[in-house]
Order: structure tokens, then C-alpha cells, then sequence
């Protein structure tokens, strides 16, 4: 027989206590569903406030993504590939946002932005733009907290990109322009798709800089986790089926990575 | 006409300091240990690297002068640069790698693949049109990486390394190939290697880099008879 048939003995220490994580994560699943009144399922998904916050979650989070594609992949690009001063300053600026406590971000965009915040202030004596409280406050604190995602995992795959790939390019006469978008985007793509989910992953989930800055208006600013909060009090089966709703959208969020995208990048997550 | 290379350049405690003229016609095998500055050498002719002080130029055209604040930019330099290992752009099949010089020059595809059709057959290439660079063999990937060099039809022709990673029966054929890929290129032809037998094998003229210094300079005679 070419291959021992007896199992390798597992050390039981390590696999009870890898059992009880797994379980702790297994458990709040478990406890969510049981309470969960399936039969007033259809009704509280279908009513005004619940599908206004789902829309509103859908819109500002896509929203976030493009911005954070538009404004990240350049600044990544940056980060790669170009020595210049306060470049460590600028990336350790960004991975601040990302482990700083998002309620922060909301304060310190709400003394920036806010009506007498350092920009806000003029943004409003001169053209009367009040961002705080409206859904345009909703996207600037999701992009806040999500573009690292995207920054951190596009830096990293270019980092990994032999640049050797974009001198052969120049040589063959591509302009840098071209270069970029034949050469440089198509490499990294898969860790492009992965940093965007991800980061419309973060800012779909986006609470506390949300609620700082942007507060919990519904129809305005009031998103799904908002909505999902507000219901706790006075609504417990709403909370309910939204955080149900919420770990469907997580979860399909996933096998989508899982299958496409993240099997490449994992180093990408890595800071 | 010649290319003329009086320049240093200097890359962290590194320097690369050389004074050499190429003439048109002659295969010139550039040797030396790793780190002795041969890709660097050639990556400056290519214009993926500027010079630290000196000039480099081309048939009287000056592509790089430190002093002058001249650099002319990759794109319009005319050099072709064959990678080690090939470094086919992984995104694209075949085709799209040989024609990548034309496109870049805004050439449409169906003229840029007509265009590129002597290459082709030149390389032997027409059966590996549709597939992607990762599903060649070494050989393959390196007939590939000439055809996409000699594509926008340079004056120069850098090979760095081509042989190296190849199996040894697979470097014998395609050193009979690059034979006569070099003796049908008319232009200047640079090639780096750290193997002397290619280097004797195709060159005319031999130039040894150590710690980014010359240390030989002669016909591919004179280095036999110094072996």
C-alpha cells in the first residue's frame, strides 16, 4: 500500500479550542435566526423606512465604491511607484482611517466639513454648501472609512508587479497613459475587483463616522445599519430581519470573493 | 554612425561608469558577474534609466545629457530591448504582444497584425497566435519577446539575457536561432550574458563589466586566445 490508511492523530488541545471559536462565530448566527419572526418577514421588508434605508445603503455604498476606485488607484499608483517626500507620512495617513474608530472620522470630518469647520465654513459663507446631514455627508464618511481597503490592497498588488512590465512597455512605445491602462490595470485587476468590494463591502457596513457626521435621518441619511440600530429600541423584529438582510448581502459578498477574487490577493489584505 | 556611451550612473552605492562606442553592424556581447552593471547598462540605452553625468547618443542624436537636461523618452528612442525571461505581458495572448508596439503608435489591429506578418513567419509564430504567454515554452516566449522588439523596427537591438532560464537542449536551438535573428537585424546589437559560450558563439566583439567598471574590451578572437 503506497499510503498509510491510519489517520494522523490530531492534537486535541488545539482543536477543542479552535472549536470553541468557531463556534462563537457559528452561535450569534444561530441565536439571530431563531429569534427571527420569519412569518413578518415580507411585511417589515416591504415597508417605506426599511426599503428607503436598504436604497439608500445600495446608492451611497456604490457611490463610495467609484469615488474610492476614481480617487484610490491613482493614490495607490503613487504610493507604488513614485519616491517622494512625505510618502510614508501620506500611507501611514491612510491606514490611520482604516484602524482608527470610525466615530473619529465622523468628528473630526464634522469639525472639518461641518458649519464651522476649518473647510465648511467657507463652504457655506461662500457657496452656501451645507454637507452635514445630507446624503453627500453619507458617502464622504463611507469613502473615508472604505478607501484604505482599496488604497492598501491596489498598492500592494503593484508593489508585487514586476515594473520591469512597464519599462518594456515604454520601450515598445507605449506613452505612460497607455502604458497604465494596458499594461499596469489589466495586471492587477483581480486585486482592483477585490480592493472595490471591499471597500463597498466597508462602506455598505459604515455606522459610527455615519452617525457622526451625517446623523440618522431616514429617506436623507439614515442607512441600513442606522436603520438597523433605530429599530433595536422600538422594533426588535425589525432589527432583526435588517441584520438578516445585511448578512445575506455579506455573505453573497463573499462566495463572490471567494470565487474570483481573493485567492490571488490574499497577501494584498495584509498591511 | 555609431552609438556612443560616455556616461556614469549612479544607483544607490552603485556606479556604472563606461565609455564605449558601438558600431553599426557589429554584435557586441556584454559579460560580467551578477550586479557588474549589464542590465544597467543596457536598461540606460533603452532610456528606463537616466545618467547620472555624460552623454549617450545615437547616430549624432543625443538621447541622454545630464548636463544639458536632455532625455529623450523610451517611447522615441527606437530601441528595441528583448527582457530576460521574455517578460510577455501575461494579460494578453501572442498576438496582442507582438502587435503591443504598433497599437501603442495608434495602429489599427488589423493593420498592426498585418504589419507584423513577416515577424511572424520569421519566428514561426502563426499556430501560437491565440494563446496566452504563460502556456509557451521558454524557447517560445523568447521568439515571442524578439518578434515584439523588432515590431516597431529599431535601430538598436538589446538582448538582456535571453538565454538565461532555458534548458540546455533548448538553449543550443535557440542560439542557432538568435544567430540568425542578429545576422538578419542590420542595426546595433547589444547582448548581455554571463555565459561565455554564447558569448563566443554570437558576437563579433567582447566588453567585460566588473563592479561597473570595463575590464575587457577586444574581438571575439583575442578574448579565445586570453581564455
Amino acid at each position: 500500500m503506497s499510503r498509510s490508511r491510519r489517520r494522523q492523530k490530531l492534537p486535541w488541545q488545539i482543536v477543542l479550542i479552535a472549536a470553541i471559536a468557531a463556534a462563537f462565530f457559528l452561535a450569534p448566527f444561530v441565536g439571530l435566526m431563531w429569534r427571527t419572526p420569519w412569518s413578518k418577514f415580507a411585511d417589515i421588508v416591504r415597508r417605506q423606512e426599511i426599503r428607503d434605508a436598504l436604497w439608500l445603503s445600495i446608492k451611497t455604498s456604490l457611490m463610495t465604491a467609484i469615488i474610492c476606485c476614481i480617487f484610490g488607484v491613482p493614490l495607490a499608483w503613487l504610493l507604488a511607484r513614485v519616491e517622494f517626500p512625505g510618502r510614508r507620512f501620506i500611507r501611514a495617513l491612510t491606514t490611520l482611517s482604516m484602524v482608527l474608530p470610525p466615530v473619529v472620522g465622523g468628528i473630526a470630518l464634522l469639525f472639518t466639513f461641518g458649519r464651522r469647520g476649518l473647510i465648511g465654513q467657507y463652504l457655506d459663507s461662500w457657496f452656501g454648501i451645507r454637507i452635514p446631514f445630507t446624503t453627500t455627508a453619507v458617502v464622504m464618511a463611507q469613502c473615508f472609512v472604505a478607501m484604505p481597503f482599496l488604497v492598501l490592497t491596489v498598492e500592494a498588488a503593484l508593489r508585487q508587479l514586476d515594473s520591469r512590465f512597464e519599462g518594456a512597455a515604454r520601450t515598445l512605445g507605449g506613452t505612460r497613459w497607455y502604458v497604465f491602462r494596458r499594461v499596469t490595470l489589466p495586471s492587477i485587476r483581480p486585486s482592483l475587483f477585490a480592493g472595490i468590494v471591499l471597500a463597498w463591502a466597508r462602506a455598505l457596513g459604515e455606522f459610527g463616522a455615519t452617525i457622526t457626521f451625517a446623523g440618522n435621518l431616514p429617506g436623507t441619511t439614515q442607512t441600513m445599519p442606522l436603520a438597523t440600530y433605530a429599530a433595536l429600541d422600538s422594533n426588535p423584529e425589525s432589527a432583526l430581519i435588517l441584520s438578516l438582510v445585511m448578512i445575506a448581502i455579506a455573505f453573497t459578498i463573499l462566495i463572490a470573493l471567494r470565487d474570483r477574487w481573493l485567492g490571488r490577493t490574499e497577501q494584498g489584505l495584509s498591511l | 554612425m555609431t552609438l556612443d556611451t560616455r556616461f556614469t550612473l549612479s544607483r544607490g552605492t552603485f556606479t556604472l561608469d563606461v565609455d564605449l562606442v558601438f558600431n553599426e553592424g557589429e554584435v557586441v556581447a556584454i559579460m560580467g558577474p551578477n550586479g557588474s552593471g549589464k542590465s544597467t547598462f543596457l536598461h540606460s540605452i533603452a532610456g528606463l534609466l537616466p545618467v547620472t553625468s555624460g552623454t549617450l547618443t545615437l547616430n549624432g542624436e543625443t538621447f541622454d545629457d545630464a548636463t544639458a537636461d536632455t532625455f529623450v523618452d523610451p517611447t522615441q528612442r527606437t530601441v528595441g530591448i528583448v527582457f530576460q525571461g521574455g517578460l510577455l505581458f501575461e494579460t494578453m495572448t501572442v498576438l496582442e504582444n507582438i502587435v503591443f508596439g504598433l497599437r501603442a503608435r495608434k495602429i489599427k489591429r488589423a493593420a498592426a497584425a498585418t504589419q507584423a506578418q513577416p515577424l511572424i513567419n520569421q519566428f514561426a509564430l502563426t499556430d501560437l497566435l491565440e494563446r496566452q504567454p504563460r502556456e509557451l515554452s521558454g524557447g517560445q516566449a523568447q521568439r515571442v519577446a524578439i518578434a515584439r522588439a523588432l515590431v516597431t523596427q529599431p535601430k538598436v537591438l538589446l538582448l538582456d539575457e535571453p538565454m538565461s532560464g532555458l534548458d540546455t537542449a533548448t538553449r543550443q536551438l535557440i542560439r542557432q536561432e538568435f544567430r540568425e535573428v542578429l545576422a538578419s537585424f542590420a542595426g546595433y546589437r547589444i547582448l548581455v550574458t554571463h555565459d561565455s559560450e554564447d558569448a563566443l558563439a554570437m558576437a563579433d566583439r567582447i566588453i567585460e563589466l566588473d563592479q561597473g567598471k570595463v575590464i575587457w574590451d577586444g574581438p571575439v578572437s583575442e578574448y579565445r586566445e586570453k581564455r
